[in-house]
C-alpha cells in the first residue's frame, strides 16, 4: 500500500495544484513542494528500515487478468535509491522554476508533476506493461512542458524528444508482447510479471531479437552513442525545471530498466553484447566530452556532459561485475545533483543574463561571487573530483573496465581528462576573465539554500559513498549471480 | 417459424422495425410540421427505443429465418449487438451535436436526421446479416444515404462534388461486389454467409475470384491503399457531422462485416491463403501510405481522413488473425470500438467549434491557441481534442494505446511480423501530425481573443464530449469493463 502511496500522492498533488493556480501560484508551487517532501520522507523511512533489514515490498492489484496485465509494485534496495533521487530531484526542478516559470504556472506544476509520477512508476513498477504505461507517461507531459514553456527552437526540439523516444517505445512494446507470448506458449496462461517470465529460455536468436527492443526503448533514453541527438536540443530547450528533470531522471530510467528487466530476463544474451556496448559507451564519453567543449550555448554544453557522463554508467552495467554495477549506481545519483545543479545554475544565469551564449558572459565572480563559486562546486563535482560523489562512481567504472580490458579503461579515464576540459574551461570562460555585462543579481535565499543542499548532498555521496552501495547491495549481488550463472550453463 | 408476423419475429425484428417506422413517422411531421428540435427528440428516442429493443433481443439471440425455414438472413448474436449498439450510439451522439450545428446553417435541416435514421438502419442490417442478400440491402441502404448526406449543403459546390465522386466510385465498386458475389455463387452453389466463408480458404479458379472482387468491393469501402482516393475528398466536401458518421458507422459497419465473416473461416494452421495475403498487403501499404499522405494536410479534415487510412490498414492486421484464432475478433472488436469513440470525439469537437460559424471550421489553423483562449469553452474543446489525438497515436491510458497493443498481441500470435514491423512504422510516423495538432492547440495566443458567449455556453454538448473523453480513457484505463477477452 505504501509503494501506491507514493504515486497516489503525486497524482493528487498533480491535479490540486493545478486548481490551486487560480487562486495562488505560490500555493500551487508549495502543494507540489509538499508532495515531494512527504515522498522523499517516506522514502528515508524506509531506507532506515531496510538497513535493518533488507526490503522486498511488493504490491499486486489485479488489472486485466486475463491478458496478465497486473498492477504490480516492487521495492528493494536499487529501487529505493532511485526513488530517493525522483523526489530530490523533483523537488530540485519545483524550486529552480520558482522565478521562471511565470505563465500558467498551475499548468506547468501539473506537467511537471505528472512526468514525475511516470518516473516514479518506472522505478516501481514491476509489471511489463505497467512500466510500458508509466513509461509512455513520462513523455506527453514533457513534451508539453518543453513545448509551452521553452526556450526559441522549441517545437522542433519537443517533436525530435517525442520522435525518438516514441520509435524506441514501439520496438519495445513489440518486444514486450512477444516475450508475453512465448510464455503464453510455454505455461499456457499469459502473464506480464517478470517473476514470471523469467522462466523463459528464449531460442538464442529469438532472445536476441526481443532484447534489442527492449534495448531500443531504454538505449534512446540513456542516451547510447549513436542514438542520442534528440538529447542536446530537448535539454537546452527546455526550462530549467524541465532540464533537471530529464537530466536527472529521465535518463536514468533507462538505466534502471536495463539493470531491472534486461539482465534478469536476457541474461545470456546480455552477456554476448557486453564489448559491443561498452565500446559504443566508451565512444559515447568521448564524443560527449569534445562536443560539450566545442560549445558557445551553456546548456547545450552541459547537455553534452550528460552523454559522456552516462556514457560511464552504461559502461559500468554492460561491465556485468559488481563493481561496475555499482559504480554505476553511484554514478547516476551522482550525476543528478551535479547535472541538475548545473542546469540550475544555467538557469540562474539565463534569468539574470537573458542569454545562454557563453560568449557574452564572463566575470562573473566578481559581481556574484555566491553563484559563481557554487557553480565552480558543480564543475568540480562534474568532471570527478576527488572527494565528492561523482569521482567514486567513475573510479568504481573505470576500475570494472579494467577487469573486461585494459584499452577500454584507458579510453575511459582518457574521457575524464576530456571532462576536465570542458569544466575547467566552462568555469574558465564564465567565472573569470574579462566581460560584457558587468554587474548581476546574487543568489537570494532561496537558490542559496538550494544550492547548498544539492553541495551537501555530492560531498556526504563523495565521503560516504558506502550508504549507496549497502543499500543497494542485494540487488546487485542477485544480478552478477544472475549473470554468473550465464558462463556456467 | 411459418408465419412471417409471429411474436418471436416481432421481437427479433423490433430493433429495425424500430428505426423504420420512427424513419417514417418523422417523414410524416416533417410534412405537417417543420420543427428542428421535436425532430431532433424524436430522432435520438428512437434511436434510444432501437437500442432497448436490442438489448431485448439479446438474452433470446437466433437466427433469423426469412420465408423458407432454411435461408438465414440476419443473426442478432452477441456481436452483432454490440456492434449495433455502438452505430446507434453513434447515431445519438451525431444527431445531438447537430441540433446546433444546422441551427447556424440555413438549410432545410429535419431532413437530415431521417437520412441519419435510415443510414443507421441500413448499417445494423449490414452488420447483422447472414446472407448476402442482406448484406447488399444494408449496404445500399446505408449508401444511398450517404449519397445525400454529403451533399446536403447543397449551395456549397464542394459537398455537390464530393457526393458525386462517392456516388460514382461507390457504384462501381458495388458493381465490383455483386459481380464477386455472383461469382461466388456459381462457384459454391450458395449465398449464405457461414457457408460460403466455410469455403474460402480452398477457393479455386473463378470462385477465388470472385472473392478477390468481393475484397475489393469492400476495400474501397474501407478506403484502403489503393482504393482510398476518395476519401480526401468526400471527408473535406461533406459537412462535419456527415464526416464523423463516415468515419465511424459507415467504416466500423463494413469492419464488422468482415469481422464476421471471417469468423467463420477455418483456419489453415500456417499460410493464411491468398485472399488474406493479399488483404495483408493492402493492409500494410495504407497503413505506411495513410500515415505518409497525412504529413502533408493541413485541412483538418482531410487529415482525418487520411489518417483513418492508415487505422483502416491497422485493423485489416486484425481481420487477417481472425481465423487465427480468439485474439483477432478480440483486437478487431475492441479496436472498432475505440476508434469509433475517438473518431466521434474528434469530429465532435470540429462540429462544436464550426457551430459557431457558417463554414465548417476545416482548417488546423483554425484551432490554434485554444487551450488559451477562455472563451466559448475553448480550453475544454482543446483538452478532448488532445485526448483524442493522443489516442490516435496510440499513447498508453487511452483506447487507442490498448486497441493497438491487442493488434501486436494478435499479429504475433499469428506470426504477422511484416504487419507487425509496418504498424510500428506507421505509428512513428503518424505521431508526428497527431502532435502538430496538439501543438497548434497549445500555441500562445498572439491575435485578439475572439468575442463570443464566456462561461458555459453549449454546456449540453460539452458534457456529451467529455463524457467522449472519459470514455476513450476509460477504455484505455479499465478496458475489461467494456470488452470481454
Amino acid at each position: 500500500m505504501m509503494l501506491t502511496s507514493f504515486i497516489v500522492v503525486l497524482l493528487l498533488a498533480a491535479f490540486v495544484s493545478w486548481t490551486a493556480a487560480r487562486w495562488s501560484t505560490m500555493v500551487s508551487r508549495l502543494i507540489c513542494l509538499f508532495a515531494l517532501g512527504l515522498n522523499l520522507c517516506l522514502t528515508v523511512f524506509l531506507l532506515f528500515q531496510h538497513r535493518a533489514n533488507p526490503l522486498s515490498l511488493d504490491f499486486v492489484y489485479p488489472w486485466v487478468s486475463v491478458l496478465g496485465l497486473s498492477f504490480s509494485l516492487f521495492l528493494d534496495g536499487l529501487s529505493l535509491l532511485f526513488l530517493m533521487l525522483t523526489f530530490a530531484v523533483g523537488a530540485i526542478a519545483v524550486l529552480s522554476s520558482w522565478s521562471e516559470v511565470k505563465e500558467r504556472v498551475g499548468f506547468f506544476h501539473l506537467n511537471l508533476m505528472l512526468v514525475l509520477t511516470g518516473v516514479t512508476g518506472v522505478f516501481l513498477a514491476s509489471n511489463l506493461v505497467l512500466f510500458y504505461v508509466f513509461w509512455e507517461l513520462m513523455l506527453v507531459p514533457m513534451y508539453l512542458l518543453i513545448l509551452i514553456w521553452g526556450h526559441e527552437n522549441r517545437v522542433y526540439a519537443a517533436n525530435k524528444f517525442f520522435v525518438f523516444t516514441q520509435v524506441g517505445s514501439l520496438f519495445f512494446l513489440v518486444a514486450i508482447l512477444w516475450e508475453g507470448h512465448n510464455y503464453y506458449a510455454m505455461t499456457g496462461s499469459l502473464s506480464f510479471d517478470v517473476a514470471n517470465l523469467v522462466v523463459i529460455h528464449n531460442q538464442p536468436s529469438m532472445g536476441f531479437l526481443i532484447m534489442l527492443g527492449f534495448l531500443a526503448a531504454f538505449m534512446v533514453k540513456v542516451p547510447m552513442f549513436p542514438l542520442h541527438p534528440w538529447l542536446p536540443d530537448a535539454h537546452s530547450e527546455a526550462p530549467t525545471g524541465g532540464s533537471v528533470v530529464l537530466a536527472g531522471l529521465l535518463l536514468k530510467t533507462g538505466c534502471y530498466g536495463i539493470i531491472r528487466f534486461v539482465i534478469p530476463l536476457f541474461a545470456t544474451e546480455f552477456v554476448s553484447i557486453t564489448q559491443p556496448v561498452m565500446i559504443l559507451a566508451i565512444c559515447g564519453i568521448i564524443y560527449g566530452a569534445v562536443m560539450a567543449f566545442a560549445q558557445n550555448d551553456i546548456k547545450r554544453l552541459v547537455a553534452y556532459t550528460s552523454v559522456s557522463h552516462l556514457g560511464f554508467v552504461l559502461l559500468g552495467i554492460f561491465s556485468g561485475t559488481e563493481i561496475g554495477l555499482q559504480g554505476a549506481v553511484l554514478q547516476i545519483i551522482c550525476h543528478g545533483f551535479s547535472t541538475g545543479g548545473l542546469f540550475m545554475i544555467a538557469g540562474m544565469l539565463k534569468e539574470r543574463l537573458h542569454t545562454r551564449e557563453i560568449g557574452k558572459m564572463g566575470g562573473i565572480w566578481s559581481s556574484a561571487p555566491r553563484l559563481s563559486g557554487f557553480m565552480l562546486f558543480f564543475v568540480f563535482a562534474s568532471i570527478g573530483l576527488p572527494g565528492l560523489g561523482n569521482f567514486v562512481g567513475e573510479f568504481l567504472v573505470i576500475l570494472a573496465t579494467y577487469s573486461q580490458s585494459r584499452a577500454m579503461a584507458g579510453f575511459a579515464a582518457f574521457g575524464l581528462v576530456l571532462a576536465s576540459l570542458y569544466g575547467l574551461g566552462l568555469a574558465r570562460r564564465v567565472l573569470f576573465g574579462k566581460g560584457d555585462l558587468t554587474s548581476m543579481r546574487d543568489t537570494g535565499v532561496r537558490e542559496i539554500t538550494l544550492s547548498s543542499i544539492m553541495v551537501l548532498a555530492l560531498v556526504l555521496l563523495g565521503i560516504f559513498p558506502n550508504s549507496v552501495i549497502d543499500t543497494a547491495k542485494d540487488s546487485v549481488s542477485q544480478l552478477v549471480k544472475t549473470l554468473a550463472k550465464v558462463g556456467s550453463r | 417459424m411459418n408465419s412471417v408476423f409471429s411474436t418471436e419475429i416481432l421481437t427479433l425484428l423490433a430493433p429495425l422495425g424500430v428505426l423504420t417506422i420512427m424513419a417514417a413517422v418523422i417523414l410524416l411531421v416533417i410534412a405537417f410540421w417543420r420543427h428542428h428540435g421535436l425532430i431532433v427528440a424524436l430522432t435520438c428516442f428512437s434511436v434510444i427505443l432501437s437500442a432497448a429493443a436490442l438489448i431485448q433481443v439479446m438474452p433470446l439471440w437466433k437466427t433469423f429465418l426469412l420465408g423458407r425455414t432454411d435461408i438465414p438472413m440476419l443473426i442478432f448474436d452477441r456481436q452483432a449487438i454490440f456492434f449495433s449498439l455502438i452505430w446507434l450510439g453513434s447515431a445519438l451522439v451525431i444527431a445531438f451535436l447537430s441540433y446546433s450545428y444546422w441551427s447556424s446553417r440555413s438549410v432545410f435541416r429535419e431532413e437530415f436526421y431521417l437520412l441519419l435514421l435510415v443510414a443507421t438502419l441500413g448499417a445494423i442490417v449490414l452488420t447483422s446479416s447472414a446472407h448476402f442478400a442482406t448484406f447488399f440491402l444494408g449496404l445500399e441502404v446505408m449508401t444511398v444515404s450517404l449519397y445525400a448526406l454529403i451533399a446536403y449543403v447543397s449551395d456549397e459546390k464542394q459537398g455537390i462534388e464530393a457526393s458525386i465522386k462517392y456516388l460514382i466510385l461507390a457504384a462501381t465498386a458495388d458493381a465490383f461486389l455483386l459481380f464477386g458475389i455472383a461469382m461466388i455463387y456459381a462457384g459454391t452453389g450458395s449465398l449464405e454467409l457461414v457457408k460460403t466463408a466455410a469455403l474460402l480458404a480452398s477457393a479455386q479458379g473463378s470462385t477465388l475470384v470472385g472473392f478477390a472482387l468481393l475484397l475489393v468491393g469492400v476495400c474501397f469501402k474501407l478506403a484502403l491503399v489503393p482504393l482510398h482516393m476518395w476519401i480526401g475528398d468526400v471527408y473535406q466536401g461533406a459537412p462535419a457531422p456527415v464526416g464523423g458518421f463516415l468515419a465511424t458507422v459507415s467504416k466500423g459497419a463494413i469492419l464488422a462485416f468482415l469481422v464476421r465473416y471471417f469468423m467463420n473461416v477455418p483456419s489453415q494452421g500456417g499460410s493464411p491463403g491468398p485472399l488474406f495475403v493479399g488483404l495483408m498487403s493492402l493492409g500494410l501499404v495504407s497503413m505506411l501510405g495513410g500515415s505518409v499522405l497525412a504529413l502533408f494536410q493541413s485541412n483538418f479534415k482531410r487529415l482525418l481522413a487520411y489518417s483513418s487510412i492508415a487505422h483502416m490498414g491497422y485493423v485489416s492486421l486484425a481481420l487477417v488473425a481472425v481465423p487465427l484464432g480468439h485474439q483477432g475478433i478480440n483486437a478487431a472488436e475492441f479496436y472498432v470500438l475505440a476508434y469509433v469513440v475517438t473518431s466521434l470525439l474528434a469530429f465532435g469537437v470540429m462540429i462544436v467549434v464550426s457551430s459557431d460559424k457558417d463554414r465548417d471550421e476545416d482548417a488546423v489553423s483554425g484551432y490554434e491557441g485554444f487551450a488559451w483562449q477562455n472563451v466559448r469553452n475553448r480550453p475544454w474543446l482543446a483538452a478532448f481534442l488532445t485526448v483524442a489525438m493522443l489516442s490516435l497515436a496510440g499513447v498508453p491510458l487511452t483506447g487507442g494505446f490498448f486497441g493497438k497493443f491487442l493488434l501486436v498481441k494478435a499479429g504475433i500470435a499469428g506470426a504477422l511480423w511484416p504487419g507487425v514491423m509496418t504498424l510500428v512504422l506507421a505509428s512513428a510516423i503518424s505521431v508526428l501530425f497527431y502532435l502538430r495538432v496538439i501543438w497548434v492547440l497549445f500555441k500562445p495566443e498572439k491575435k485578439p481573443m475572439p468575442n463570443g458567449i464566456d462561461g458555459f455556453g453549449r454546456w449540453k454538448e460539452l458534457i456529451l464530449l467529455g463524457v467522449g473523453a472519459l470514455f476513450v480513457l476509460a477504455l484505455g484505463t479499465f478496458p475489461s469493463w467494456f470488452v470481454a477477452f
